[in-house]
Order: C-alpha cells, then sequence, then structure tokens
C-alpha cells in the first residue's frame, strides 16, 4: 500500500491551483492567477474526477502552493531601467579656468550613478521589454510533471479501500509572456535632487496544456479509474486554459539625491528612494499586488572613458510575506565612442526571510547607449539569468529605450 | 477787478472735480506702478559658455544675491562660439535687459565680438585682460584669479630663504599679471626671476635656464603656455632635482607635486561678487567706475609629503592655515 505522495517536483509547487475552488471550465480563465486553477476543474469542482466506474474517486491537490510566488516572479523579473542623466557635456578645468569636453559615459543602464540631472532639466523616455519565461526552479515550464494522489476516504488511510493507492500523472506545458512598455519622466527639481515618475502598461498571456494518465499500482484499477476518452462526461485526460491580459502595471516614483560630486578623491554618492505602488491588477499578473519602498545607496566615478559604478540597498515590500530584500547592482560602463556607451552590470536580489522560491536571484546585464542626435539616446539591454534554477526565469530578456533631455539653459 | 456787465466764469462742476481728482489719479497711478514693481528694478539677461558645474554654482550665488533685480532668461551656448554670438544678438534684439551676465570665458568671448552697450558683467574668467583687451567700458567682473599678493604671501611664509621666485610666462598671456606681480613682491621682500616664453616648446628650455638663476621657489602662474600637460610634469621634475618648492594652481597640482598651492575656494562667492558689481552698475554706477575682482576666498593646499622629499620645512602656521594638507 502506497503511501500518499505529495506533490512531486516543482510543478507540485505550482498546480496549487487544483485545490481551488474555482467556477471557471477549463478554457478562458477568468484571471490571469485562474489558469492553472482551472485545469480540470469542472462544474466548480477542482481535480481530476473519473466518474466511469461506478464511484467518484478523485485526485487532488491537498497542499496549497504559493501562486503568489509565481506572479511576483513574473512582475518583477522585469526592472525598469535607471532613470540616469545620460548626455553630460562638460568637467571643469580649474587650472585654465575652462570647461573640457567630457569624455564621461552616458551613464549605465540599469543602475544608477550618483550624478543628478541637474535644475530645471527634465529628462523623458519610454521603454519596451520582453520576457518568454522559460524555467522555474530550474525545470523547464513547457514540461511539468505532476504526480496527484487519491483523495483518502475513510476509512482513513491510503490503500484502504485499495484503489487509493492509484495516482494521476499529469504532464503540464506552460507558456507565459510578458511585455512592459513604460514612459517616464525625471525633473532636476534643485542642482542635486531629481524626481522621477514612470507608468507601465504590461500585456501577460498564459497558456496551460495537460495531459494526464493514471499510474495504475492496484490490479484492478481498470475497474474503477478510468478516463472517459470521449470526453461525455467531462473526464477527459486534456485540459487547457488560457489567459490574455492588457492593462496598468505598478507605477513608480522616484527620488535622487546626490550628496557628494567631484570631490577630490572620492567618488559621486547619492541615494535613491524609489516606491513602487500597486496600481496593476495583481489577478492578471500586471502588478505584483503590494506597494514596494527601495532604498538605494549609490556610489560612481569616472576613470577617463572607464565608469564603474554600484548600487546596494533595501528593499520593503508590503503584505508581510517576508518579501523584503537586499539590492545589489555593480558594474561598469565605458565610451568607446564619443557617441557609442557600453554596459554592462551584475543585478541581484536577496530576499533574506523569505522561504519561496527564487529567494536569490541573479542576472547579467549587457548594453549599448547611442546618441544619434543632439540629447537623444536610443539604449538597447539585454538581461540574462545567471542562476537558471531558482525562481520563474526566462533565458533573456531585451528592452529597447529612448530617451531626450531638455531644459536648464536655452 | 470785475468786467463791467460781464459774470465771471465759472468752472463747471465736471472740470473742477475733474482738476480735483486729477492729481490723486496721477498719484493713485503712480502707488499702482510702485507696488507692481520694485522702483530700482532692473532686468538681466544670463549668457553662459557652458551647462557645468562650476557656472551653475556662480549662477547660482549670482541670483541669489541680485538685490532688487530679475533674472529674465538664461541662455547656454554650450561652447559653441556661433551660437554664442547669436544668443547675444537676441538678448540685444529682444530682450534688451539693463544687464548682461556672462558666465564663464566663452560667454565673455561671444559678447567681445558682439558689439553692445549694455553693460556687462563676468564671472569665472581667468586672466581677464587677455580677453578684453584694452578694456572696453561696459565690461566688468568677479574674475577667478587668485590675487598675486596672496600668493607671493604664502611663498614668503615658507621661510625667510625665499627670496628669488622664478615664474615662466607668455608675455601675451599673463603679462599684466607679471607686472602687477613685480610692483607687489618687492613689499614682499621677494625678486622675481622670470623667463618668457612663447610656446609650451620654450618652457622646459627656460626651466632649465632658471636653474642657474639660484631661485628659492617656483610660481606656476595660471598661463595655458605653461600648463600643458608634458610641460607641468617638467615642473614637478625640476622641482624635485633642484629642491625647488612649486606654489601650484590647484590641489591637483598640489597632489602632483607642488608643496603649496592657491585656488579659487567657491564659484557660488564669485557669483556673488559679480552680484555685487552688477548691484553697483544697475544702481547708477558706470562699468568703467568698477574695477574687476580677483577671487576673495582662496583654498590653500599644502602637501607635506613633498615638502619632506626636497627638504623643505612648512612652518607650523602655514600648516595651520591651510584648508587642506596632503600627508
Amino acid at each position: 500500500m502506497q503511501q500518499w505522495q505529495p506533490p512531486r517536483g516543482v510543478a507540485g509547487a505550482m498546480i496549487l491551483g487544483l485545490t481551488l475552488a474555482s467556477p471557471a471550465f477549463a478554457g478562458e480563465a477568468k484571471h490571469m492567477e485562474d489558469v492553472i486553477p482551472s485545469l480540470y476543474t469542472e462544474d466548480g469542482v477542482p481535480g481530476v474526477q473519473l466518474q466511469l466506474g461506478g464511484h467518484q474517486p478523485h485526485f487532488t491537490e491537498g497542499a496549497l502552493v504559493e501562486l503568489n510566488r509565481l506572479n511576483e516572479d513574473i512582475t518583477s523579473t522585469l526592472g525598469l531601467l535607471a532613470l540616469n542623466s545620460t548626455v553630460s557635456g562638460y568637467t571643469f578645468d580649474m587650472e585654465l579656468g575652462v570647461p573640457v569636453r567630457n569624455t564621461e559615459s552616458f551613464g549605465p543602464i540599469l543602475s544608477e550613478r550618483a550624478e543628478t540631472l541637474g535644475q530645471n532639466r527634465l529628462n523623458v523616455g519610454c521603454q519596451a521589454s520582453r520576457a518568454d519565461f522559460r524555467k522555474f526552479e530550474g525545470e523547464n515550464i513547457d514540461s511539468l510533471d505532476v504526480v496527484l494522489p487519491h483523495l483518502d476516504n475513510p476509512p482513513p488511510g491510503i490503500g484502504n479501500p485499495p484503489y487509493e493507492v492509484d495516482n494521476v500523472l499529469v504532464d503540464i506545458d506552460l507558456k507565459i509572456t510578458q511585455e512592459v512598455y513604460a514612459c517616464y519622466a525625471t525633473y532636476g527639481i534643485l542642482r542635486n535632487l531629481d524626481f522621477g515618475i514612470a507608468v507601465p502598461a504590461v500585456r501577460v498571456s498564459m497558456s496551460a496544456d495537460a495531459t494526464a494518465v493514471i499510474e495504475r499500482n492496484y490490479f484492478l484499477s481498470s475497474t474503477v479509474h478510468n478516463f472517459d476518452p470521449t470526453g461525455a462526461s467531462g473526464d477527459s485526460p486534456n485540459s487547457s486554459s488560457s489567459k490574455h491580459a492588457f492593462g496598468l502595471g505598478d507605477v513608480v516614483a522616484r527620488l535622487k539625491y546626490n550628496f557628494v560630486q567631484d570631490h577630490g578623491w572620492l567618488p559621486g554618492m547619492g541615494a535613491l528612494l524609489q516606491v513602487k505602488t500597486p496600481t496593476g491588477d495583481s489577478k492578471n499578473f500586471l502588478g505584483t499586488g503590494d506597494t514596494r519602498v527601495r532604498l538605494l545607496g549609490i556610489a560612481s566615478r569616472s576613470y577617463g572613458i572607464v565608469s564603474p559604478h554600484i548600487n546596494l540597498g533595501w528593499e520593503w515590500v508590503s503584505g508581510g510575506n517576508r518579501e523584503d530584500n537586499i539590492r545589489y547592482i555593480g558594474g561598469f560602463d565605458f565610451r568607446l565612442h564619443p557617441k557609442i556607451t557600453f554596459v554592462t552590470d551584475i543585478v541581484g536580489s536577496y530576499a533574506y526571510s523569505s522561504s519561496a522560491p527564487g529567494k536569490s536571484i541573479v542576472d547579467g546585464a549587457f548594453g549599448v547607449k547611442v546618441n544619434p542626435w543632439r540629447e537623444l539616446i536610443i539604449a538597447f539591454n539585454a538581461l540574462v539569468p545567471l542562476n537558471k534554477d531558482t525562481g520563474l526565469r526566462p533565458d533573456w530578456v531585451p528592452t529597447l529605450g529612448v530617451e531626450y533631455s531638455f531644459g536648464g539653459p536655452e | 477787478m470785475h468786467r463791467s456787465g460781464r459774470k465771471e466764469p465759472r468752472w463747471p462742476n465736471r472740470r473742477r472735480l475733474a482738476r480735483r481728482l486729477l492729481p490723486a489719479l496721477a498719484l493713485g497711478s503712480i502707488a499702482l506702478l510702485c507696488l507692481a514693481s520694485p522702483a530700482s528694478a532692473g532686468d538681466v539677461a544670463v549668457l553662459m559658455g557652458a551647462n557645468v558645474g562650476p557656472y551653475k554654482e556662480a549662477l547660482e550665488g549670482f541670483e541669489k544675491n541680485l538685490a532688487g533685480h530679475e533674472v529674465v532668461k538664461t541662455f547656454d551656448m554650450d561652447g559653441d562660439q556661433e551660437k554664442g554670438i547669436e544668443k547675444v544678438r537676441e538678448i540685444e534684439d529682444e530682450l534688451k535687459p539693463d544687464l548682461i551676465f556672462a558666465v564663464g570665458v566663452w560667454a565673455l568671448q561671444a559678447i567681445m565680438q558682439t558689439p553692445t552697450h549694455t553693460p556687462v558683467v563676468f564671472a569665472m574668467v581667468l586672466n581677464p585682460p587677455t580677453v578684453l583687451g584694452n578694456g572696453p567700458a561696459n565690461v566688468t567682473g568677479a574674475s577667478m584669479n587668485v590675487p598675486p599678493k596672496a600668493s607671493l604671501q604664502r611663498l614668503r611664509e615658507l621661510g625667510p630663504q625665499i627670496k628669488r621666485v622664478g615664474l615662466v610666462y607668455n608675455p601675451a598671456k599673463t603679462g599684466y599679471l607679471v607686472t602687477e606681480a613685480r610692483a607687489i613682491a618687492g613689499s614682499q621682500g621677494i625678486e622675481l626671476i622670470t623667463k618668457e616664453v612663447n610656446t609650451p616648446g620654450d618652457v622646459v628650455p627656460a626651466l632649465e635656464a632658471l636653474a642657474s638663476e639660484n631661485i628659492d621657489a617656483f610660481w606656476i602662474l595660471p598661463d595655458e603656455t605653461v600648463l600643458a600637460p608634458a610641460v607641468t610634469k617638467h615642473v614637478f621634475l625640476y622641482s624635485y632635482r633642484n629642491k625647488i618648492p612649486v606654489m601650484g594652481l590647484s590641489e591637483h597640482q598640489a597632489r602632483m607635486g607642488a608643496v603649496l598651492a592657491l585656488s579659487a575656494a567657491s564659484n557660488e562667492d564669485m557669483g556673488r561678487q559679480a552680484a555685487e558689481l552688477a548691484n553697483a552698475i544697475l544702481g547708477g554706477r558706470k562699468p568703467s567706475a568698477v574695477p574687476y575682482t580677483t577671487a576673495r576666498e582662496v583654498h590653500l593646499t599644502v602637501n607635506l609629503k613633498v615638502a619632506k622629499k626636497i627638504g623643505v620645512t612648512v612652518p607650523d602656521d602655514l600648516i595651520g592655515s591651510a584648508d587642506t594638507v596632503i600627508r
């Protein structure tokens, strides 16, 4: 007699929906968060129910799994480009008393540098990113295996009656893509204080196709456990569900303060305060559903054409789910040509109190900024997961952005 | 005397009323105008040579200290002389301000190329006579130059052994400064030993010629002929080999090898100085009667490491008065 098996592997962690009482029939889910729960759900009853054979056995997932972890993984994977000042024209030679054309780069793409825009300057831009998610906790999401044990009918104890030792094996092909289109603006309130706001529009598509087979561990299993291949009774081994959503994402507001710049041997230093508001519909994965406050320390300095930078800070997440995390970015940008800057970064976060998937995320970022005309900057960045075995991860996230700076003296 | 048969004409009521009201109306209008704008209001247009931090600091100091006047518009010529000249014309033709504030040498050069009668006050300009030439009557300002007296005084404070101070200069760039320094040096008990150069290539031979003149210290002037990077390296090598202390122009030069360095300490204060000059001109004084100023806040750097290497003892008083001490 087999003991009840908890769901194996990461897919077990994802198929919480099979325990949720979802009113949605398999097909178009009501919300994005219902896509997986609505698999095999019939008339509001979740789980695989094999009605042929005289009794109504059913196979359920007992554990309530953190679908929100998946939600957060989707919505937090795509970060916004840093709201940096980009085209800075001059440094100043005190000995000669003249400005000198700057060989500094256009600045990093994902991280912040200490410099601010300058009073009364305005920087506006838009960006587009796309992620095709491929892996969850190291497993391909297009082939997730779930083992659904039989419900423990009275009397208690799996194996009594003996047909309870059968399992249903489900193979799920999951597809998740997310696109973020964001526009942003940064304004220099003071010489050393910037305010910025970013408004994203998010498009998410999710589809799940599942195929189930019966793992027969009881020699008379075929007398009680059978799918109806015609599907007439609703017991098809196949089920699918999908949802597409498009709408406002989580709006982000930022303040950046530069408190040291060009002071002897010290690097430029600043601080960033960022607030992400829960304006996106979390049920459809357009937002995380929580408020996040991030405080970052920034240090950067230019050495000719090379400019290293580092950001280190902490993010508080509302909701009490112990999602608070440490954030870090380090890298450098270098100006190989007056009109072209290459950028590379290591980007990471560590949710120190969390036991959910995706506790530690580390990505590599590689990008280029081009200045084709006046203060127009075109940026391209590729974010590549470096530790793919944790959280929900795409193969890569490409981002394209344009921005322009105005203002200050005419 | 009454005229017979004719009544004295009487003012009609409306005219009487108007005559009584008119002065009141006039006074009221004047009062309204006074309320609407300050009595001593003057419009100032700003031309910045480039959008760079020190210039912005100077502009901030200027705006904060402009008493009763207003900056109506600020232009950035972005280092482009053509654009600067265009902006000056725009200022003259469209804005017609009471005063132009030129921030930086490029802005001043653009104005000098566009003749104007509008009073001009500059700031953040080094060696203004090289730009102003004979000195147009409508231009004055706050230069970045450290007063020669301050440099010579600090050199003298190194010790009584500092009697002969050498310097290399291009007369076309800093001849005026050397003339001024010569007039002051005597009172400091210092004799200036000078070598003239015309190109950066002439500097090293000039330095070597100075070595035979038994100078006690070397003074770097803010002269671009001498300040080419390859040349300043030779200056510090010369200092090291001959054990001669150097007075430099910046903390950076002190770190490179100067025992002492004096530089303008506050860009914002230079803006303030310019505002004081602007207030005087807008208050009625002629620019020609307001001489340009030098930096009144200076930053002294002392490099004790270099001093030790070349065998120079820096007095404690001098160390104590330094803003930065490199040990």
